[in-house]
C-alpha cells in the first residue's frame, strides 16, 4: 500500500475523470465530488505515513521506465518541500467543486476538467524526473484555459489566451534550460537522467557566455522566468488580475489555492539547489521585484471596486511576501515562505469561495451593489470576517504566523526590507476592511439584497473545513512544520554549502547570518 | 535464380506490392465494370497493407538477406547495378513502415472522400506509384535512382492535385506545383551532372568518399562541390518548403483535394526529409560544416515565417500549410543537428519527429475533409462549437491541435524535445531558443482553433455526417497514436 500510494494519489482523478466520461452527464459532479474526496482520505494517509521527523528524503517513491535511452522515468516521490502543497491541492479540489456546484451548463465536460487539472497538479508536485515535471506542468495550463474560456464570465477568451500566452512563453524557456541541464549533466557525468536530485549536482564554469553573464545565469533565469510568471511577481503579474475575475468561482479558488503556489515550489525546487551563485547574485533584483510587488499590490487592492479584483490583486502582494522570504537567505525567511505559501492557498482560495457564494446569489461583484449585508446574511458576513482577518494576518490565525516569519527574515537580512514590507502589510488590513466595511455593513441600499439566502448545507460543507484549517495552522503550525521541518533544515544546508563554496562577496552576508542563527 | 530471388525480389517486396496492386487495379479498370468496383477498393487498400505486412517480413529476416556482389554471376550484371543502387537498412525498413501506414491512412480518407466520383480507381492507382516512388526515395543509394523515385513520386502528384477538375484552384495548384516541381528537378539533375563530373560515379557512398579529401576552396573542383551542394539544398528545399523556396505550399496545399493534401504532407514530407537525410549525411557529409550555419539560418527563418503567416489565416487549410512550413524549419534543425556514429546515423529524433507529425497531420486533414464537405469551405467559423456538438473530432482535433503546438502529453511534445536534445547536443543553444520562441508564435494559433472548437458559441449547431466507420476509426487512431508515441517512444526506436 505504502508504496503505490503516491500513484493512486496520482492516478485516482484520472480514473475518476474516465468514468465521468463514461457514465450519463447528470452523475458528473458527483462523481468528481466522490473522487475528489477520496483524494482527501489519501491525503489523511499520507499525512500519517509521511516520516517528516526522521527523513529528509524523497520518500514513498515509485517508479516506471519510460525513456531508457535519455534515462526519463516516469518517477514519484514526495518530500517535505512537496508534502505541504499536495496536502492543499486534495483539500481544496472538493472544496472548489463544491463552490461550482451551480454550474449548469456542460458538466460532463468541467468535471473531466476539474479532474485532469487535479491527476496534472499532483503530479507536478510529486514528479522526480525533471522531464516528467515539464509534462504535467505544461498538461495543468489545458484544462485551466477550457475551464476558463468555456465556463467564465464575459471576456472569458481574451483571459484564458492571456493566461495561456503568458505561462506558456516563461514555460518554453524552461525547457531550454531543461534541456541545458539535461545535456550538461551528461557531459559531466556520463549518463543521461532526468532525476531533478541529480541535476544539483552540476557545475557551472563561471566564465561569461554572452554579455558578461555565465551559463549559470541563463539557465537560472530560463527556470525562475517561468515560476515567477507563475507565481506571479510584479511586472509578470497582469494575467492574473483578469484570469480571476473571468473564471468560474471553482477554477478561481484553484488557482489561487494551488496553481500559483507552483511558482515557489519551482523555485525551492529547481531555480534556487541547481543554481545557487546565480540566485544569490540576482537576490537585489528579485527582492526589489517582490517589494514592489508586494506594494503595489496592495495598493491596487486598495483601489478596486470589484471584490474577485481585489483578492486577485491581494494574491499579487501576498505572493511577493513568499518570494521575499526566500531573497532573506535565512531559516525564518525559509520557514515563513513555506507556510505563507499554505496559507495564502487556504485564505484566498477562501476568500474567492466567499466572493463566489456572493457572485451566485446576486450576480455581481461591485461594491456599490452590496451594503449592510451582515444583517441579511449574519454566518455569511461572519465567516468573510474570519477569513479577511485571516489574509491580513490577525495574530491568532494562520497568516500570521507567516507573515511574522518573513518579516523578521527579512530584518534580519536587510531592515529595509522589513520596514517596505510591513507598510505593505498595513495596506493589506486597509483594503479587506474597506471591502467588509463597504459590503457587509451600513444600510440596506439595494431592494435586492433584503431577500438574500444565507449560508445553505453547501456552502457550510465547503467553509468549516477551511475555518478548522485556518486555526489549526494559526495556533499550532507545528502541525505541518514539525512534518516539513527536516527537509527545509537540509534544503538550506544544501543551498547555503554550494553558495559559501563558490561565491565571494554576498556570501559574507550568508555567514553572518549562519553563526547568528547557531547562536540563536 | 535464387540469387535473383533473394537480392532482387525479396528486398523489393514492399515497393512490388504497391506496384503489383497499381497493376492490378489499371487491369480492373480496364474492364470497366461498375460491379468490379468494390473490388477495386479492396485492392487498392491491400497494397499499403501488403506492403506493410512485406516490411515486418524484412525486419523479422534482415539479418539473412545478404548483399554481396561476389554470388553474382556475368549475366547477372544488372542486378548488381541494382544492388549498388538499393540501400535496405534498419532506417530504411523503419521509414518504409511509415509510409505504408500513412498510403493506408490516405487511402481510407481518399476512398470515403472520393467515393461518388468517377475518378477513384484512377486516384487510387496513382497514391500506388507516389507510394512506391517514396520507398524507393528513401532507399536509394545512387543518384540514379534518386532522380527516377523523385519523378515517379513527383509526377502522380502533380495528376493528383489537380484531379477536382471542375475547381479552379485545383488547377491552378497543380500547374503551380508542376512548374516549381520540375524546376527543382532540373536543378537536382543539374548538380547530380556536376557531382558526376567530379567524381565520376553515381553511388552516394562512392561521392561521399570522394569529398572526405580536403577540398580546395579556391580551385574550381572546390567550387564545383560547393555549387552542386548549394544545387541540392536549393532542390530538396523546393521539396520540403523550406523558406525561401516555400511560395508554392501553401497555394497547392489549400487547392489539392482535402485528403491529398494530407497524404502530401505527411507521407511526401517523410519521404522528402528521409531523401535529405541520405544525402546530406551519407553523401554530402564530409562537406556538411560549410553549409551548417546557413540552414541552421534558414531553419529559424523558416520557423518564423510560417509561424508568422499561419497567424493570419482563417482558412484552417492554409494554416495548417503555413504550420507545416514552420515544421519543415524544426525539422530542418533537427536535419544538421544528426550525429553521425561511423557510418550509421542517428536518425531516431528526426524519424519520430516526422511520424509523430505525419499521423497528426493526416488526422488534422481528415477532420478537414469531412468541414470542407459540409460547408464547402474549411474556414476557422465553421468549427465553432465543434468540441460540444461533434466531441469525438472535436477531442480528436484538439489532440491533433495540441500535439502540432508541442504541448505535453502529446507525442508532438516528445518529438520537439528530443529534437531540441540533438541540436543543442550539436551545439546550436541559440537556434533553439529561437526556435522555441517560435513555437510560442505557434501556439496562438493553435490556441485559436482549440478557442473556436470549445470557446465560441456557434451560430447553429452542426453535426458532421460520418459515413464510413473505417474513415472515424482512422481519425480516432491517429489521435490515440498522439498519446501512444508519447507513452511509448521506444516503439519508433527512441
Amino acid at each position: 500500500m505504502n508504496s503505490s500510494l503516491l500513484a493512486l494519489l496520482l492516478f485516482i482523478p484520472l480514473v475518476g475523470a474516465a468514468v465521468c466520461v463514461l457514465l450519463p452527464s447528470r452523475l458528473a459532479k458527483g462523481i468528481s465530488l466522490v473522487t475528489t474526496l477520496v483524494g482527501v482520505g489519501l491525503a489523511v494517509l499520507l499525512y500519517q505515513t509521511f516520516e517528516g521527523a526522521d527523513s529528509d528524503k524523497m520518500q514513498l517513491a515509485w517508479a516506471l521506465p519510460w525513456i531508457p535511452t535519455y534515462g526519463i522515468k516516469f518517477g514519484l516521490a514526495i518530500d517535505g518541500l512537496s508534502f505541504p502543497l499536495i496536502l492543499l491541492t486534495k483539500i481544496m479540489m472538493p472544496i472548489a467543486i463544491l463552490a461550482s456546484w451551480g454550474e449548469e451548463r456542460r458538466l460532463r465536460a468541467f468535471a473531466v476538467c476539474f479532474l485532469v487539472l487535479d491527476f496534472a497538479m499532483t503530479g507536478t508536485f510529486l514528479a522526480t524526473d525533471i522531464f516528467l515535471f515539464y509534462v504535467f506542468w505544461e498538461l495543468m495550463l489545458i484544462p485551466m484555459i477550457l475551464l476558463i474560456g468555456v465556463w467564465g464570465s464575459q471576456n472569458r477568451i481574451y483571459a484564458a489566451l492571456k493566461f495561456f500566452m503568458f505561462t506558456f512563453t516563461g514555460s518554453i524557456l524552461m525547457l531550454v534550460a531543461i534541456l541545458w541541464m539535461f545535456l550538461a549533466h551528461q557531459t559531466q557525468f556520463g549518463f543521461f537522467t532526468g532525476e531533478i536530485a541529480q541535476f544539483s549536482k552540476v557545475l557551472f564554469s563561471g566564465t561569461p557566455v554572452f554579455m558578461g553573464f555565465s551559463s549559470q545565469d541563463f539557465v537560472f533565469w530560463g527556470f525562475t522566468l517561468a515560476f515567477l510568471i507563475k507565481v506571479p511577481l510584479f511586472p509578470f503579474h497582469t494575467w492574473l488580475p483578469d484570469a480571476h475575475v473571468q473564471a468560474p468561482t471553482g477554477a478561481s479558488v484553484i488557482l489561487a489555492a494551488v496553481l500559483l503556489k507552483m511558482g515557489t515550489y519551482g523555485l525551492m525546487r529547481f531555480s534556487i539547489p541547481f543554481c545557487p551563485e546565480a540566485f544569490v547574485k540576482f537576490i537585489p533584483i528579485l527582492s526589489t521585484l517582490s517589494l514592489i510587488g508586494i506594494v503595489y499590490g496592495a495598493w491596487v487592492a486598495f483601489q478596486q471596486t470589484d471584490m474577485k479584483k481585489l483578492v486577485a490583486y491581494s494574491s499579487v502582494s501576498h505572493l511577493g511576501f513568499v518570494v521575499l522570504g526566500l531573497c532573506a537567505l535565512n531559516r525564518e525567511g525559509l520557514t515563513g515562505s513555506v507556510l505563507q505559501v499554505v496559507n495564502h492557498g487556504v485564505s484566498s482560495g477562501a476568500l474567492f469561495l466567499l466572493v463566489g457564494m456572493l457572485y451566485e446569489r446576486r450576480h455581481s461583484r461591485q461594491f456599490e451593489d452590496f451594503g449592510g449585508l451582515a444583517a441579511v446574511m449574519p454566518r455569511y458576513a461572519l465567516f468573510l470576517v474570519f477569513v479577511a482577518c485571516s489574509s491580513m494576518a490577525v495574530p491568532g490565525l494562520n497568516g500570521f504566523v507567516g507573515e511574522f516569519l518573513i518579516l523578521l527574515g527579512s530584518f534580519k537580512a536587510k531592515p529595509m526590507w522589513a520596514y517596505i514590507a510591513v507598510s505593505a502589510a498595513l495596506f493589506g488590513a486597509l483594503y479587506l476592511l474597506v471591502m467588509i466595511r463597504q459590503v457587509l455593513f451600513g444600510p440596506v441600499t439595494s431592494g435586492e439584497n433584503k431577500n438574500l439566502k444565507d449560508l445553505s448545507f453547501r456552502d457550510w460543507a465547503s467553509l468549516v473545513p477551511i475555518t478548522i484549517i485556518i486555526l489549526v495552522l494559526g495556533i499550532g503550525p507545528n502541525v505541518l512544520l514539525r512534518k516539513i521541518n527536516p527537509a527545509l533544515d537540509s534544503f538550506w544546508k544544501n543551498a547555503l554549502e554550494k553558495t559559501t563554496v563558490k561565491t565571494g562577496v554576498t556570501t559574507m552576508n550568508i555567514k553572518r547570518n549562519t553563526k547568528r542563527d547557531k547562536k540563536v | 535464380m535464387n540469387t535473383v530471388i533473394d537480392n532482387f525480389l525479396i528486398p523489393i517486396l514492399p515497393v512490388m506490392a504497391f506496384v503489383l496492386s497499381a497493376l492490378l487495379l489499371i487491369i480492373i479498370e480496364c474492364i470497366k465494370r461498375p460491379s468490379l468496383r468494390p473490388l477495386s477498393n479492396l485492392l487498392g487498400i491491400l497494397g499499403p497493407i501488403g506492403a506493410i505486412a512485406a516490411t515486418c517480413y524484412l525486419f523479422k529476416s534482415s539479418s539473412l538477406l545478404v548483399f554481396s556482389n561476389a554470388a553474382l554471376g556475368v549475366h547477372e550484371a544488372w542486378l548488381g547495378e541494382f544492388i549498388n543502387s538499393y540501400n535496405l537498412d534498419e532506417i530504411t525498413l523503419a521509414w518504409y513502415w511509415a509510409i505504408g501506414a500513412f498510403s493506408f491512412i490516405g487511402f481510407v480518407f481518399v476512398e470515403s472522400y472520393f467515393q461518388e466520383s468517377e475518378d477513384l480507381p484512377e486516384i487510387l492507382i496513382l497514391i500506388q506509384f507516389i507510394a512506391a516512388g517514396m520507398m524507393l526515395l528513401v532507399s536509394a543509394n545512387s543518384l540514379l535512382m534518386v532522380f527516377m523515385a523523385l519523378e515517379l513520386m513527383s509526377l502522380p502528384t502533380y495528376v493528383l492535385v489537380g484531379i477536382e477538375k471542375g475547381k479552379h484552384f485545383s488547377a491552378e495548384a497543380s500547374l503551380k506545383y508542376f512548374l516549381f516541381g520540375s524546376f527543382a528537378s532540373v536543378l537536382l539533375l543539374f548538380s547530380i551532372a556536376l557531382l558526376y563530373s567530379y567524381t565520376g560515379t553515381l553511388q552516394l557512398g562512392q561521392i561521399s568518399s570522394f569529398l572526405r579529401a580536403p577540398l580546395g576552396g579556391e580551385t574550381s573542383s572546390g567550387i564545383l562541390v560547393l555549387a552542386a551542394s548549394a544545387l541540392f539544398i536549393v532542390a530538396i528545399g523546393f521539396k520540403i518548403g523550406l523558406v525561401p523556396f516555400h511560395m508554392w505550399l501553401p497555394d497547392v496545399y489549400v487547392g489539392a483535394p482535402t485528403p491529398i493534401t494530407g497524404f502530401m504532407g505527411s507521407a511526401i514530407k517523410l519521404a522528402g526529409f528521409g531523401l535529405a537525410l541520405r544525402l546530406w549525411w551519407g553523401m554530402l557529409g564530409p562537406i556538411s560544416s560549410h553549409w551548417t550555419s546557413i540552414l541552421g539560418t534558414l531553419s529559424v527563418v523558416t520557423m518564423f515565417v510560417g509561424n508568422l503567416a499561419a497567424l493570419q489565416q482563417r482558412n484552417l487549410k492554409r494554416l495548417f500549410a503555413y504550420s507545416s512550413i514552420a515544421h519543415a524549419g524544426y525539422l530542418v534543425l533537427g536535419l544538421i543537428s544528426v550525429s553521425k556514429v561511423g557510418s550509421v546515423i542517428n536518425h531516431q529524433s528526426i524519424f519520430y519527429y516526422l511520424v509523430v507529425y505525419g499521423f497528426m497531420f493526416l488526422g488534422v486533414f481528415g477532420i478537414l475533409a469531412l468541414i470542407e464537405k459540409e460547408f464547402g469551405s474549411a474556414d476557422i467559423s465553421n468549427i465553432e462549437g465543434m468540441g460540444f456538438s461533434n466531441p469525438i473530432l472535436g477531442l480528436c482535433l484538439t489532440v491533433f491541435v495540441l500535439s502540432a503546438a508541442g504541448i505535453p502529453p502529446t507525442a508532438g511534445f516528445l518529438g520537439k524535445y528530443l529534437l531540441f536534445v540533438d541540436a543543442i547536443r550539436a551545439g546550436h543553444t541559440t537556434l533553439v531558443v529561437l526556435a522555441v520562441l517560435s513555437s510560442v508564435i505557434g501556439v496562438y494559433y493553435y490556441l485559436r482553433i482549440i478557442v473556436a472548437l470549445f470557446m465560441t458559441e456557434p451560430s447553429q449547431k452542426i453535426v458532421l455526417p460520418i459515413k464510413k466507420g473505417s474513415f472515424l476509426f482512422c481519425i480516432i487512431a491517429c489521435a490515440f497514436l498522439m498519446f501512444f508515441f508519447a507513452l511509448f517512444p521506444n516503439r519508433l526506436g527512441i
